[in-house]
């Protein structure tokens, strides 16, 4: 098992990524599966706007209390759905917290047009060098391409299932990815529904994989 | 708590208000349904002119009952289970709003049940049994709120009154800022502080800089053509008044449509003020709902001033920043109003409310209707609206992309492309409108198949004619 849990009693997830990457559909999604099951779940949209573009960082807090927001290294899981956005949840993690993070780059249209207009020299930070700021905190990175995944699937929308799949493939929740598809497969517009349950699938298979690998039996 | 609030408002016969502040609306928990009272549709109403009419002689009694309603809704309050008190220290922790939770949270991580007593203040006026049996508990306080000092000074006043000698620790004490919004971590320090605990030692993860993602207009937003194509009639010197909604997001780079902003309808009448005082044209922009809950009055009392201004009403029959309220212009696509809780559905008989008829009737008499998409029409309006003398307005009427998308239901119109041979990488494109469908890596102009609307502005602005529509929409794969 891969656990970074940081007390025993409940599950703090952060998701980050994107506006359009759908980082609060998934936190919806995980919310409602396990109030589902009986679990207390709060749920918090930690920094920006949903719009497209922006960032979108957002909490899942399971069975631990009444606060929507989490302090300086309480998350016990981080889904990185962008690189750049992942790191940005660093001061969240410690070195117990279990990262899965897409290494696909989106690009801030901003840098663009900052040096267009000449003010800042923004860049994109190389992807490695990000992991590695991850790794000085935890260990326990997961990097993957999701967004590859995603599109093998049939659509680059589809981040935030690999995501979502790695995270319940792991067997992180207290809910199997089965339960949690059973549940979410209603929740989904129709029309999007088998692009979604492909890449959540494959999302879980990458997710069992990097269980294995941890536990030594690959 | 907004079921509470109702009751109790009938009870008390005094208003409500539901204050949830900035963490509270982008938070959500589970909500147990209780059962929905019976419908009483329609609700008589029984006339009582000395309850309903606050003439001086009503005002005088209703003042006074005014005070037994305020003093029976505290000892109503104090039955209530919003001041729940937790733990049995002798240090005291009140706390209101989401600093609660936080303090709550940081209680249960750091195990301090046994040495803080932590009391919730959930709702005003503060029943004094509460505090007073707070108060008696403790042997000193720390004040956990949001901004103004409010229950701080409340409970200081509360032990004063009550003769207590007791240290009262907070935003005064400079524990906690008087300023934004709190933190768990905040709230943690704060609290260790107070209790004498080690500082928490929160410098060993080190976070690389990080580009920054800031809000803008939306790919495809018709805010981004009339900013653009006012701003070539306008010219750089004059003053543009804002107003609120998201067309404020044309402050700054590159738009620069936001050099003065209030409030709600503040636009037309600082651009009366400051065209009076300049001496020069100003221009207004307002949005449809802004101008409908409050551009009226601004307006016309600049024609009657015979103000020099311009007033831009961005006309795009939503209140989208909100999250896609209905206003006055929505429709449903084939020409009927949306539905506004009147008591019927609109129907083919219910007039279409039109901007132009209104602004006409505040004596408005230069009016140009425009769809900033038409560019060049609309570009001609503009400069016309620049020569003219008094008050004029210029309504731009186009759509929100985003509500538009969400109508189309997915179906998207064909994207742009920007031809390589083509493209000088003149900066035009980037410079003049910001469209975050734009991109520029390493000095080559792209456009982001994935963001990219299909407006067709950026394609209008390229001087090398570089920038030509896909001939079927690429999805990104
Ligand atoms: S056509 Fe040009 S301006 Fe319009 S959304 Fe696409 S990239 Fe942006
Ligand atoms: S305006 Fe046209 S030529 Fe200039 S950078 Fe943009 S695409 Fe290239």
């Amino acid at each position: 098992m891969i656990d970074g849990r940081h007390s025993q009693s409940g599950w703090r997830i952060v998701l980050s990524g994107t506006g359009g990457q759908g980082v609060l559909t998934a936190a919806r999604l995980l919310c409602d599966c396990l109030a589902e099951r009986g679990h207390n779940v709060v749920s918090g949209q930690l920094h920006g706007m949903a719009q497209r573009g922006g960032s979108v960082h957002s909490s899942v807090m399971i069975d631990s209390g009444i606060s929507p927001v989490m302090g300086t290294g309480r998350a016990d899981y981080v889904l990185g759905l962008e690189p750049v956005e992942t790191t940005r949840a660093l001061p969240l993690m410690s070195s117990r917290t279990v990262v899965y993070m897409n290494t696909a780059p989106i690009i801030p249209f901003v840098i663009g047009q900052q040096t267009v207009l000449g003010d800042g020299e923004a860049k994109y930070p190389a992807v490695d060098q990000l992991v590695a700021s991850i790794r000085a905190v935890t260990k326990q990175v997961f990097p993957l391409d999701a967004t590859r995944l995603a599109r093998e699937c049939g659509s680059g929308r589809a981040v935030n299932m690999i995501m979502l799949g790695c995270l319940l493939g792991s067997e992180a929740l207290p809910c199997t990815a089965d339960d949690f598809w059973n549940s979410a497969a209603g929740r989904i517009p129709k029309g999007l529904v088998e692009t979604n349950a492909r890449a959540f699938m494959s999302g879980a298979k990458a997710g069992r994989r990097l269980r294995f690998a941890a536990e030594g039996r690959v | 708590m907004t079921r509470y609030a109702f009751e109790f408002s009938e009870q008390t016969r005094l208003p409500v208000i539901i204050r949830p502040t900035t963490r509270v609306c982008h938070s959500s928990g589970i909500v147990t349904f209780g059962p929905l009272p019976d419908k009483r549709n329609p609700i008589e109403f029984t006339k009582d002119p000395a309850r309903y009419v606050p003439i001086p002689s009503n005002a005088r009694r209703m003042r006074k009952e005014l005070t037994e309603r305020y003093a029976e809704a505290a000892r109503l309050l104090q039955e209530s289970e919003f001041f729940p008190r937790t733990g049995d220290g002798k240090k005291g922790i009140l706390a209101s709003g989401v600093s609660y939770a936080y303090a709550a949270q940081v209680i249960d991580d750091l195990g301090l049940r046994d040495r803080v007593t932590l009391q919730q203040i959930g709702a005003y006026p503060i029943p004094d049994k509460v505090l007073a049996e707070f108060l008696q508990a403790v042997e000193s306080v720390l004040v956990v709120e949001e901004l103004t000092p409010f229950v701080e000074d409340w409970v200081s006043l509360a032990a004063f009154r009550q003769r207590r000698q007791i240290p009262v620790y907070g935003k005064h004490s400079g524990h906690l800022p008087v300023e934004y919004e709190y933190s768990p971590d905040l709230v943690e320090d704060a609290m260790r502080d107070y209790l004498g605990l080690e500082k928490r030692d929160r410098s060993a993860v080190a976070v690389p800089e990080l580009p920054s993602r800031p809000p803008v207009l939306c790919p495809g937003c018709p805010h981004r053509a009339s900013f653009y194509l006012a701003r070539r009639a306008f010219g750089k010197k004059t003053i543009y008044c804002n107003d609120i909604g998201c067309y404020t997001l044309g402050y700054g780079q590159p738009l620069h449509a936001c050099d003065v902003l209030l409030c709600m309808g503040s636009s037309i009448s600082q651009a009366s003020g400051i065209a009076r005082l300049t001496g020069r044209r100003t221009v207004a922009y307002i949005g449809d709902s802004t101008f409908f809950h409050s551009g009226f009055p601004a307006l016309a009392n600049a024609v009657q001033a015979a103000d020099n201004i311009t007033v831009v009403i961005l006309d795009n029959y939503v209140a989208a920043m909100t999250g896609f309220q209905p206003s006055l212009t929505t429709h449903d696509g084939e020409g009927r109003p949306a539905a506004h809780g009147g008591s019927h559905a609109p129907d083919a008989a219910t007039p279409r409310f039109s901007i132009e008829d209104a602004v006409r009737g505040l004596g408005v008499t230069e009016v140009y209707s425009v769809d900033p998409y038409d560019e060049d029409s609309a570009l001609a309006a503009f400069r016309k609206a620049r020569k003219g003398t008094g008050v004029n307005v210029v309504v731009c009427h186009s759509p929100c992309a985003v509500n538009e998308r969400r109508r189309r239901k997915g179906q998207r119109r064909a994207t742009f492309i920007i031809d390589r041979e083509r493209c000088n990488a003149c900066t035009l494109c980037v410079r003049m409108l910001g469209c975050p469908g734009i991109l520029v890596t390493d000095g080559e102009y792209a456009i982001d198949q994935e963001l990219c609307d299909g407006c067709a502005l950026c394609a209008y602005v390229c001087k090398q004619k570089a920038i030509v529509q896909a001939t079927e929409r690429k999805e990104s794969v």
